[in-house]
């Protein structure tokens, strides 16, 4: 609406109620909005862990976050501290006001939006309750406030008795009638234990617990196949790490199973037997962004990496981003979502390509004498990557110009070369291996593989009579 | 080993199974009028699905498929009636090819669809599952048997390998592997017989993601039953409605039927004895007086021990009149 104001007209630049409770969630899957009250469940332990979280193993023991959800309902309470006196103001604004917030603690909500987009998406109304230290409180957001036409702004806040445990509680008693159809569906509720588990399987090794009714949700993290000793020559992830401009990187890249047959490739390119471990996941304090990528993203197809293709379906690795200062981490408003131009990934990145390009480069070498390799791998014990891998911490090597950063390469086995496998491939029609099946063991039904191979073996005898 | 290969007359529980499968469509179906109906099922090179429904049900309307064209052509040579439609074509095909078949037959409004699984692939059958749930319509009857053998999990010691913590572990972890999304996730071990269980609960689950997709649709378990003749299977059949139908599929009546599911893990388990003639019937003389009695009037141990032959006896007893009586034709 056009205003005049003395000499000049000026118009309403601020936001809409529509755009915040109707527009803004479409922007975030459910199950992503839920992992988002939870990281808020994970921000507040973290506050009051302040100091303590790089010296301890398992500092968020005792921290949990437990959420019912039904066709009827949804809430989530947590024992983290609840919402400090001086944080109320900022807690209930749709924005963060300041960055100097959380300033030396690796949380990662920055933008202030993850409670209320969720809350929003969600519910047709809902409370928040905090029990914090220094005071307790509720606020509600009521149908009348959560209308998109609704202009007001302020928001009910009423004090409440205090509790022993502190946290935060949000209840929300009515859903949304899409939301109601998806919390009450069985495999959604599995589906969402799946995604916490993978999602904070890093946080829930250091100690954090999860429940999603009743259930306790088991981490979910990666294991790679590890031989004992740095120096021989056996299977081990490539692993580097370092401090770039604040942010403690960490990237290791491995095999999490033995190396896919041709046979095994074939039948993925029909049906996939396993769910798909393969790629590199990129966490960020402590929370999975990107999972099991496979793409450009994060180097495959770039340089001297060859595209993903199914045979390297045994390469698995991560990229691990920790810092106290939030804002650093590569990360979008949905904290789902890579910031992939961001300096600090593109170092990153760079790191993750070597990873890949020896675990592709070893899959190539051993290609067609994957029986072979796989002696190797019998040699080696499939350990966490993130808890039990340290070899470039204890036995990298440092990088030039930069120096707090240390590399470990695979040096992984290599297949004797004087005489090297080759591989023979090749297609004929199926009456034709039928009628030779029938010729070399009396039966048509062979696997052309194997008719294939003693046709080979046969010509080979006469070829050296 | 799945069992596909055995003769018919050494596997009297699957035979048992088939024809509850039969009792249960007579009392789904033929209320609201079999003429509806098309039966869909890979149907196996003798067709003998094929038959039993044709033979108890007069529904000629049927389609049988399979991936090898000789077994296809076999298929065509044993069709019951030329009303029959033999097709190659693979499992992951049926869903995008329901519509298409149900117009090769005008008139068909409904389907029975049996996937008739045999092998261990449990990752690409879930998935065919759920794509072919959410192409069903109100009144149908989708059925699906699974390979429930343990031993497809877990061989001998390979778990110690695995560095899992027992066998009933390592079972749950491949499990996970295969079928992560359709397994519930508080499944942290599978016992020896206890895989059944977990894979019904899986069903389930596949069930609610169809259900998910297609809001408007409820899958309902009327028969889960289990069985061994070669491997342990699983056969999970529920039927399919739609909340802005008038009518009550399955009717309300259907509750009272003696194997009728409470839930999808509601299991019958059939593990009825290999019986001669003369065995069956010093068994039918006795057969309500309890597997005890049943047992002292065979005098000897039809099954490996005594639990193992009270459980068959009690199983022949629930499912004796379904019992198979092979006969050589000389006889």
């Amino acid at each position: 609406m056009a205003k005049k104001e003395s000499e000049h007209e000026t118009i309403w630049g601020g936001p809409t109620k529509r755009f915040f409770v109707s527009m803004l969630t479409r922007d975030i899957g459910l199950s992503d909005a839920i992992l988002d009250l939870i990281d808020n469940c994970v921000d507040g332990a973290t506050r009051q862990l302040k100091g303590r979280l790089r010296s301890e193993e398992r500092p968020y023991d005792g921290y949990e976050a437990r959420l019912t959800l039904s066709a009827k309902s949804f809430d989530i309470t947590d024992n983290c501290g609840g919402i400090p006196r001086e944080a109320i103001a900022d807690a209930f604004l749709l924005g963060r006001p300041k960055v100097e917030k959380d300033k030396d603690l690796p949380t990662i909500g920055m933008y202030g939006i993850g409670m209320k987009r969720a809350i929003f998406k969600i519910g047709q109304e809902a409370i928040v309750e905090s029990y914090a230290s220094d005071g307790a409180f509720s606020v509600e957001y009521d149908r009348a406030w959560l209308e998109p036409e609704n202009q007001e702004w302020d928001l009910s806040i009423a004090p409440l008795k205090n509790k022993k445990e502190k946290g935060v509680t949000i209840c929300v008693p009515t859903l949304k009638k899409e939301i109601s159809r998806q919390f009450g569906n069985a495999a959604f509720q599995n589906e969402l234990r799946n995604k916490v588990s993978e999602h904070f399987g890093y946080l829930m090794q250091k100690g954090f617990s999860i429940w999603v009714n009743g259930e306790k949700v088991r981490p979910k993290t990666l294991q790679l196949y590890t031989s004992d000793s740095p120096k021989d020559k056996g299977i081990r992830p490539y692993d580097f790490e370092a401090t770039n401009n604040g942010v403690h990187i960490r990237v290791t890249v491995g095999f999490y199973r033995t190396l896919v047959r041709m046979e095994e490739v074939d039948e993925a390119a029909e049906r996939t037997q396993e769910k798909e471990q393969a790629g590199i996941s990129v966490i960020c304090n402590e929370r999975l962004v990107l999972e099991n990528d496979k793409s450009l993203i994060t180097g495959w197809g770039d340089g001297s990496v060859p595209k993903y293709h199914p045979q390297f379906r045994g390469i698995a690795g991560f990229i691990i981003f920790s810092t106290d200062e939030p804002e650093k981490l590569p990360i979008s408003t949905t904290k789902r979502d890579l910031d992939v131009g961001a300096d600090v990934y593109l170092f990153a990145r760079k790191y993750c390509m070597e990873g890949l390009r020896e675990c592709t480069d070893f899959t190539n070498k051993w290609k067609g004498m994957e029986d072979e390799a796989t002696q190797h791998f019998d040699l080696a014990t499939k350990r966490d990557a993130r808890t039990e891998v340290n070899f470039a911490a204890k036995h990298g090597v440092p990088i030039r110009g930069n120096e707090k950063a240390k590399k470990f390469s695979a040096k992984l086995p290599v297949p004797e070369q004087r005489n090297p496998m080759r591989r023979i491939s090749f297609t004929r029609k199926e009456d034709a291996v039928r009628s030779v099946s029938e010729h070399l063991f009396g039966e048509s039904g062979q696997k052309p593989s194997v008719v294939g191979q003693e046709c080979f073996d046969r010509a080979l005898k006469a070829s050296r009579k | 080993m799945s069992g596909d290969n055995i003769p018919y007359q050494l596997r009297p529980n699957k035979f048992i199974d088939r024809q509850i499968f039969i009792d249960l469509l007579t009392r789904l179906i033929v209320p609201r009028g079999i003429e509806k109906y098309v039966y869909v099922s890979m149907g196996g090179r003798h067709l003998v699905d094929h038959y039993a429904i044709y033979n108890h049900l007069g529904i000629r309307s049927q389609l049988s498929f399979d991936l090898d064209e000789n077994e296809v052509a076999r298929q065509k040579f044993n069709r019951p009636t030329g009303a029959a439609k033999c097709i190659p074509l693979s499992s992951a095909d049926l869903p995008a090819k329901i519509d298409d078949i149900l117009a090769e037959f005008p008139g068909k409004k409904n389907v029975i669809v049996w996937l008739d699984y045999t092998t261990a692939d449990r990752r690409s059958q879930f998935q065919e599952v759920v794509q072919t749930l959410i192409r069903l319509k109100h009144g149908d009857v989708f059925r699906v048997t699974l390979n429930a053998n343990p031993q497809t999990l877990c061989g001998g010691n390979e778990w110690q390998g695995a560095g899992s913590a027992g066998p009933a572990e390592f079972r749950a972890e491949k499990l996970k592997a295969q079928i992560e999304e359709f397994l519930p996730t508080d499944v942290l071990r599978i016992s020896d017989d206890g895989l059944p269980v977990v894979l019904a609960r899986s069903v389930e689950l596949a069930v609610r993601n169809a259900e998910a997709i297609q809001p408007n649709l409820r899958f309902k378990p009327v028969l889960v039953t289990s069985y061994k003749d070669g491997a342990r299977m699983l056969t999970v059949t529920c039927t399919v409605s739609d909340v802005d139908e008038g009518e009550k599929f399955p009717s309300k009546s259907f509750t009272r039927w003696n194997f009728a599911s409470r839930g999808w893990t509601d299991i019958q388990s059939i593990s009825a004895p290999i019986l001669s003639s003369r065995e069956q019937h010093r068994l039918d003389k006795h057969i309500h007086s309890g597997p005890k009695r049943m047992l002292a009037a065979l005098g000897f141990m039809p099954a490996k021990n005594e639990n193992a032959s009270l459980e068959a006896l009690r199983s022949y007893s629930r499912f004796h009149r379904y019992y198979p009586t092979f006969r050589h034709v000389d006889d």
